[in-house]
């Protein structure tokens, strides 16, 4: 079956289309990220590289306990925060789908999510300035008389969390609130006239049906989470460094561009393997 | 119990509110502090430091350095976003789900990881570093955002709106 010359003129534009978004990806992106990875099998001469190839970085990051560590962080620091924000970001999506009135809900959603955009240097300079040992939580906290001396919430790992969980809180707000809104009131009758409770309700019905909005969310917080190096470069002290710190160390102090391309596929393994374990979640649906 | 109910939501809700808004009302606040740090107590209010910025020649080039690259790579990647989901979203294209799932890749990168095989690439290529490189790595990273939201808004009802504009007599 050959193509009509309609049929054909179609694709012809289909590709003209299609084409300047493919070919920057895989000019910027792809070819990068190739080169990247061979690199990260060369080594370095003083500041320049060699390429000879090797598994030295690998063995290195493997054995080297400060290099590893930093992983162990990143992976803990993550976990931690992809839960509280999960946790605490359900409740508010919950109450802005099924208790503030229709037409007040964009409203609420967009207030919800407005610091969002604000950038990442912005965000985590403003939580230094509330957590520091002068800031306004302690201030308050002093002033009340719950404390009577300061606490140290930034420079640590407790400032790097709430910096974060104040982001993805929003981020999965957004994506819960879309699914919630989603679901048919009918799954709600219909549990109720099986004889259902409200709780019963939530945990059998409501709950699974809004897995993969909680599930796209907690994806993307675990990548923009686990790859962020600004977040903990302000707020988390340098008593204990995160994977994207340690990379950009081997950049800054060492011109170890060797070394920091091999921990940056040690990441994207560790996002990939992510990818992999909630993929079933992730497809890309039109609505 | 719904009373109790509506109560406890209208807690809850408010004090997410209040952590989301906190850094940045605190931000605003203090950016007006009549004194140099940024911290209570409040010694009053100022616009010194505003007019510094507006006085200072370096903070205000970097301001327009920023708003020109934000213009420029975030009108490149709606403009890549839309004509690639516009594509998808008519036509019947081979291997399509590849394609999609190739411009959407970025976004499972981490933004360091793109902006080191950039850095990698335009240096063994020899391209100077610039604004440019700036919003060619800009461009990366918000293209898949930008095709995700465009290609997902595109569905079967924009359809019958382009048959009706055709109808009407419109052309493509």
């Amino acid at each position: 079956m050959s193509a009509t010359p309609l049929e054909r003129m179609e694709r012809h534009r289909a590709w003209a289309f299609v084409l300047p978004a493919l070919l920057w990806t895989a000019a910027f992106f792809l070819v990068p990220f190739f080169y990247m990875a061979a690199i990260s099998f060369w080594t370095r001469k003083g500041r320049e590289i060699v390429a000879t190839w090797t598994l030295d970085n690998y063995s290195a990051f493997f054995g080297k306990a400060h290099m590893f560590k930093g992983l162990v962080v990143s992976l803990e620091i993550t976990a931690i925060v992809t839960v509280i924000s999960v946790l605490l970001a359900y409740p508010l999506a919950w109450i802005i789908a099924e208790r503030v009135p229709k037409r007040w809900q964009r409203f609420a959603l967009i207030m919800a999510i407005l610091p969002f955009w604000t950038s990442y240097v912005v965000r985590s300079y403003s939580w230094l300035l509330v957590l520091s040992k002068g800031g306004v939580v302690n201030q308050a906290l002093l002033w009340t008389g719950i404390l009577s001396e300061p606490i140290e919430l930034s420079a640590n790992r407790t400032g790097t969390v709430i910096g974060f969980v104040h982001f993805f809180v929003m981020l999965l707000t957004l994506t819960i609130y879309a699914n919630l809104i989603q679901l048919s009131p009918n799954y709600r009758r219909a549990a109720a006239d099986l004889g259902a409770n409200a709780f019963q309700t939530f945990w059998y019905v409501i709950l699974p049906l809004t897995l993969p909005g909680i599930m796209v969310g907690a994806f993307l917080t675990f990548v923009l989470c686990i790859g962020d190096y600004i977040t903990p470069q302000i707020l988390g002290g340098n008593n204990e460094l995160v994977l994207p710190q340690i990379i950009m160390l081997q950049l800054g102090r060492r011109a170890d561009f060797p070394m920091a391309a091999a921990l940056s596929l040690v990441l994207m393994v560790v996002v990939s393997i992510a990818y992999v374990a909630c993929a079933r979640w992730l497809k890309m649906e039109r609505t | 119990m719904r009373h109790l109910q509506t109560a406890l939501a209208i807690l809850y809700a408010g004090a997410i509110y209040v952590f989301i808004f906190l850094p940045v009302a605190v931000l605003v606040l203090f950016s007006f502090q009549d004194g140099t740090l940024p911290v209570p107590p409040l010694h009053g209010l100022t616009l010194r430091w505003y007019g510094e910025i507006f006085a200072n020649g370096k903070l205000m080039s970097a301001l327009g350095n920023s708003l020109v690259v934000a213009l420029v790579s975030s009108s490149v990647a709606c403009l890549l976003g839309f004509l690639a989901a516009y594509a998808f979203a008519r036509y019947k294209l081979p291997a399509s789900g590849l394609q999609r799932a190739l411009i959407v890749a970025p976004m499972t990168v981490s933004t360091l990881i793109i902006g080191l095989g950039l850095l990698s690439l335009f240096s063994s290529i020899g391209l100077p570093l610039s604004l440019w490189t700036v919003g060619i790595g800009h461009v990366v990273i918000n293209l898949p955002l930008c095709f995700a939201i465009i290609y997902a808004s595109m569905g079967a009802h924009q359809v019958n709106i382009e048959r009706a504009a055709r109808d009407l007599g419109a052309r493509d």
